[in-house]
């Protein structure tokens, strides 16, 4: 069968080029407390008509969502845990990603409250510390981690307070000296949780074209996968066909 | 599309499924005819190919699926190839599942073997009359039937029915008109070129 080899041959090349799978596949990472992410044929096209869901991980579903035409859904989750995104194109094309509560920066409650609130007094914590702490040695660290904003708070703050203190008299001064070091401690644990979640952000960034990069790979079907399969089926019909010559020789 | 992952289809589904599927291969095996078989491999590498050429097509993309062109040349020996065809996929490629596999090999294999019971016969004659017209029936009638078949599993499995058909229908009343040509085409031209590969060499011969 010479006349069938070079139409194979010519598949085989096409696929070479532009490999196009049509495996449906979700992508999803944690962005500052918002899963984003998007969904995706396995080789490259975006999925814009798949409906997405994300559901906790007791199983209820959080989020219904309707993907834009590039296929990218986001979502703010208002609880650190484990989700599951569902894609669905509604045909029979299913596909999921687990996304990991270890995911989440210490920005969300483990909790029922809500993301934003939740934010905003993560926030005032920070500034508080900041402004304790500012008066004393271990000042200089915890401005560095604090931010700019709140640092400049921090600042002010802390030349009313030693405008206070040189005010007050010095039999106060021992309690004072004590109170300003558990403060210090105090600022020194908030800004330790600050500082790690920025860097838990950035890595995020910047890992996320990696993660990409490795799911789109994981996923194409390669070279070596077309022909393992095409010699399976040759192989196949080279046991079938000795199957039978071997049943057929004994009775002519 | 042809490839159902697992986890959508509900138990009772795959189960009927798989019984029908390991019924139709055991019968289409045991009448497996030994030239038959070079032919089967020949169309399973490109049933097992085709796949992958796929063409994004409103919400969902679409791909050939060759179950036309496979019965009307095969008739039951579609079946095996079929299996074997879908198997590799999902083992190299992870399109569909192998929970599925059965579900997906009879809605890929039934229309082929009615395309085979209907047609077959008109291929088989000394001389074919409108190699591209029967060709394109069966490309059709393949793709048609195998939509109409998905539909069925995912009604039976879900309530959620209706968006099912419709994206179905957007997809495969296309896929079907491109799948009659390119089959029409094969057809035509297998019948022209060598007709051997087509119809095995002991009846062209004979």
């Amino acid at each position: 069968m010479p006349s069938l080899r070079s139409p194979l041959l010519v598949i085989l090349m096409l696929l070479c080029g532009a490999a196009h799978a049509h495996l449906l596949k979700v992508f999803a990472i944690v962005e500052e407390g918002r899963i984003e992410g998007y969904a995706y044929f396995a080789g490259g096209a975006r999925a814009g008509g798949a409906r997405v869901s994300i559901a906790a991980a007791d199983g209820q579903v959080v989020a219904e969502l309707q993907p834009d035409a590039a296929g990218a859904f986001s979502h703010a989750v208002g609880v650190r845990g484990d989700y599951r995104v569902v894609a669905d194109t509604g045909d029979g094309h299913r596909a999921e990603w687990m996304v990991a509560a270890s995911e989440f920066g210490g920005e969300l409650p483990a909790g029922a409250e809500g993301a934003a609130g939740a934010e905003r007094a993560a926030g005032a914590e920070g500034a508080a510390g900041a402004e304790g702490a500012a008066g004393v040695e271990g000042a200089a660290g915890a401005k560095g981690a604090a931010g700019a904003e709140a640092a400049a708070g921090a600042e002010a703050a802390a030349g009313a307070e030693a405008a206070a203190g040189a005010e007050a008299a010095a039999p106060g001064a021992d309690r004072a000296d004590a109170s300003m070091r558990k403060l210090t401690r105090d600022a020194a644990q908030v800004a330790g949780g600050e500082l790690e979640a920025l860097v838990e952000r950035a890595v995020a960034r910047q890992i996320r074209p990696l993660r990409e990069a490795l799911e789109a790979e994981r996923s194409r079907a390669r070279l070596h996968d077309i022909l393992g399969g095409l010699g399976y089926i040759a192989g196949l019909a080279g046991l079938a066909l000795w199957w039978r010559s071997r049943n057929g020789a004994s009775p002519p | 599309m042809a490839h159902i992952p697992d986890g959508v289809l509900s138990a009772p589904v795959l189960i009927v499924g798989g019984i029908l599927t390991a019924a139709a291969l055991a019968f289409a095996v045991r009448r497996l005819d030994a030239a038959r078989i070079p032919q089967a491999a020949v169309l399973a590498a490109a049933f097992f190919v085709a796949s992958l050429i796929t063409v994004p097509l409103g919400p969902s993309s679409v791909h050939l699926l060759l179950n036309g062109l496979m019965g009307l040349v095969l008739g039951w020996a579609a079946v095996p190839a079929i299996f074997v065809g879908l198997l590799l996929q999902a083992v190299f490629f992870g399109f569909g599942g192998l929970l599925v596999l059965g579900v997906n090999t009879f809605n890929v294999a039934l229309p082929a073997l009615v395309c085979g019971v209907l047609l077959g016969r008109r291929l088989r004659q000394p001389r074919v009359a409108r190699p591209f017209v029967l060709g394109a029936v069966a490309g059709g009638l393949g793709v048609l039937m195998t939509g109409a078949l998905i539909c069925l599993s995912l009604a039976l499995s879900s309530a959620d029915f209706v968006s099912a058909a419709r994206v179905i229908a957007i997809t495969y009343v296309p896929l079907a008109v491109v799948e009659a040509a390119v089959t029409g085409f094969c057809v035509a031209f297998l019948l022209r070129v060598s007709p051997d590969l087509l119809v095995g060499r002991e009846l062209a011969h004979a």
